[in-house]
């Protein structure tokens, strides 16, 4: 196995939405779930500075691709859900198209690596 | 003893005063912390040390402060942008039907209807093309583009000159003529209308999902949570404090108590300027429709009031609410006043500028600016 490699800040910059997106896609969730989603998901390699996933939340709600709502966490306490609308919808399937491209040609070029 | 309560409230007076103030924002930041905290003491680890990491993570607070302002400020573009697109494509239709119709009404030859025609649609394709002339352009055509617009602009008072002239029948010009003068009133006015709401209707807002990475970067604002135990002592009274001022500062320090806050903040000076406001300054504050109960709410939904504690010990000053009385007494010199008054201390309060006072009555909508010079008369 190769060291592990802490993704760029500009590549963390670059796919934040689309990671958003894609876990909202698969249901409503709030930002700390969505971090440990991410961080699980990588193996902890992708490392957010927590607080900026929030405004990053709020701008996609301005933008009209998701919506939140306040509702009870299990603790009792008040917590915001965020869920996925048509609009970020249509936005995941247009960034799921572009990564689909880098990540279709990164294949070819370093297929041999793997066969 | 690790406090989770007050670790949690002072944090938020300390967001609160770095520009993230959105009470609703600091309860989703909370949440977050809240959740993180609980995660790690499941783990097994103490809640003190739990409480920093999260707050760590979490990032430096002018960080998100700036970035909470990027994400509120980036979707206004959107609807401007709209709106000039409207307001320029409809002023475009209007002028090819209304000069259309002129030429085809009035008595012309065949020479002039063409030519006529050929100002008319090169004027609506112009306006049409307002909206995106700003991605066209290269930054300095476009600076070069705008300085002939304002420059041409001029030229727009001489219209009312020549409309006058004309209603008076002093001059006589063609309906050739007249019409041209109007095509380019239009295409200057309207070239000036993006500028004039201060959109940026060529760019595209920005869509990146920008990530700052965590590295420290000069803190501007002091770290104060917890309030640090050199602070511990009492204020520095560079001048002597008139009776109202020193009153100020007893409630003040009772308001911090009825809180439950085990220091003084800026928001505890101000409720106790206010307490204790009385003669020309409780006139202008009335003035000013500064509401003591809507101004308390408005800092009780930033900061938290918590039980207050039993055994009242004697209360720190924050630095920002050390720093009023300081500027106070400048305040007090610059008026030229021997003492310096509870007026004074709002004076500095004020001047300070973004500690949680001044946070919250931003909140409510005061600006800091026109309540200082008000104050000071």
């Amino acid at each position: 196995m190769h060291s592990v490699a802490v993704l760029t800040k500009e590549l963390v910059a670059a796919s934040t939405e689309p990671m958003i997106l894609s876990l909202l896609s698969q249901g409503e969730s709030y930002g700390y779930a969505l971090i440990q989603a991410v961080k699980r998901l990588s193996g902890d390699k992708i490392e957010w500075t927590d607080g900026m996933l929030y405004p990053v939340l709020h701008r996609m709600e301005r933008e009209g691709w998701v919506e939140s709502r306040w509702g009870e966490a299990e603790n009792g306490r008040k917590r915001k859900y965020y869920s996925l609308k048509q609009g970020g919808r249509k936005a995941l399937r247009e960034q799921r198209a572009q990564w689909a491209t880098v990540s279709g040609v990164f294949r070819q070029l370093w297929k041999e690596k793997y066969v | 003893m690790f406090d989770l309560e007050r670790a949690i409230q002072a944090w938020r007076r300390q967001m609160a005063a770095s520009g993230v103030h959105p009470a609703e924002v600091l309860d989703e930041l909370e949440g977050h912390l809240r959740d993180d905290v609980a995660e790690q003491v499941r783990s097994g680890a103490e809640a003190g040390p739990a409480f920093a990491a999260a707050v760590r993570r979490l990032g430096p607070a002018w960080a998100l402060a700036k970035e909470f302002t990027k994400a509120d400020q980036a979707p206004r573009r959107r609807p401007r942008r709209r709106l000039v697109q409207g307001v320029c494509f409809t002023s475009a239709a209007g002028v090819l039907l209304i000069n259309t119709w002129t030429l085809l009404e009035y008595d012309l030859g065949v020479a002039e209807r063409v030519a006529g025609l050929c100002a008319v649609v090169l004027a609506a394709l112009y306006l049409a093309s307002v909206p995106f002339l700003r991605g066209l352009l290269s930054g300095a055509a476009w600076v070069r583009f705008m300085a002939t617009v304002k420059l041409a602009s001029l030229l727009l008072a001489l219209v009312p000159v020549w409309a006058l002239l004309t209603a008076g029948g002093i001059i006589r010009v063609g309906i050739l003529p007249s019409m041209v003068i109007w095509l380019f009133y239009a295409a200057v006015a309207i070239s000036l209308f993006p500028g004039a709401l201060g959109g940026d209707p060529g760019q595209e807002g920005g869509s990146g999902a920008p990530l700052p990475p965590s590295n420290p970067r000069p803190q501007t604002i002091p770290p104060n949570w917890p309030v640090p135990p050199e602070l511990e002592s009492p204020l520095p009274p560079s001048r002597a404090l008139a009776a109202n001022a020193r009153q100020s500062l007893e409630l003040a320090r009772e308001e911090a108590r009825r809180l439950g806050h085990d220091f003084i903040g800026t928001e505890h000076v101000l409720l106790g300027i206010l307490e204790s406001a009385t003669g020309s300054l409780a006139a202008v504050l009335q003035n000013r429709g500064l509401d003591r109960e809507a101004l308390r709410r408005e800092i009780e939904r930033l900061v938290a009031p918590l039980p207050p504690r039993a055994n009242p010990t004697a209360l720190p000053f924050t630095p920002r609410a050390r720093r009023a009385p300081r500027l106070a007494g400048s305040e007090a010199k610059r008026l030229k006043r021997p003492v310096i008054g509870a007026e004074h201390l709002l004076l500095g309060l004020l001047r300070e500028g973004s500690g949680v006072a001044a946070q919250a009555l931003k909140n409510l909508g005061f600006r800091l600016q026109p309540l200082r010079a008000e104050i000071s008369e």
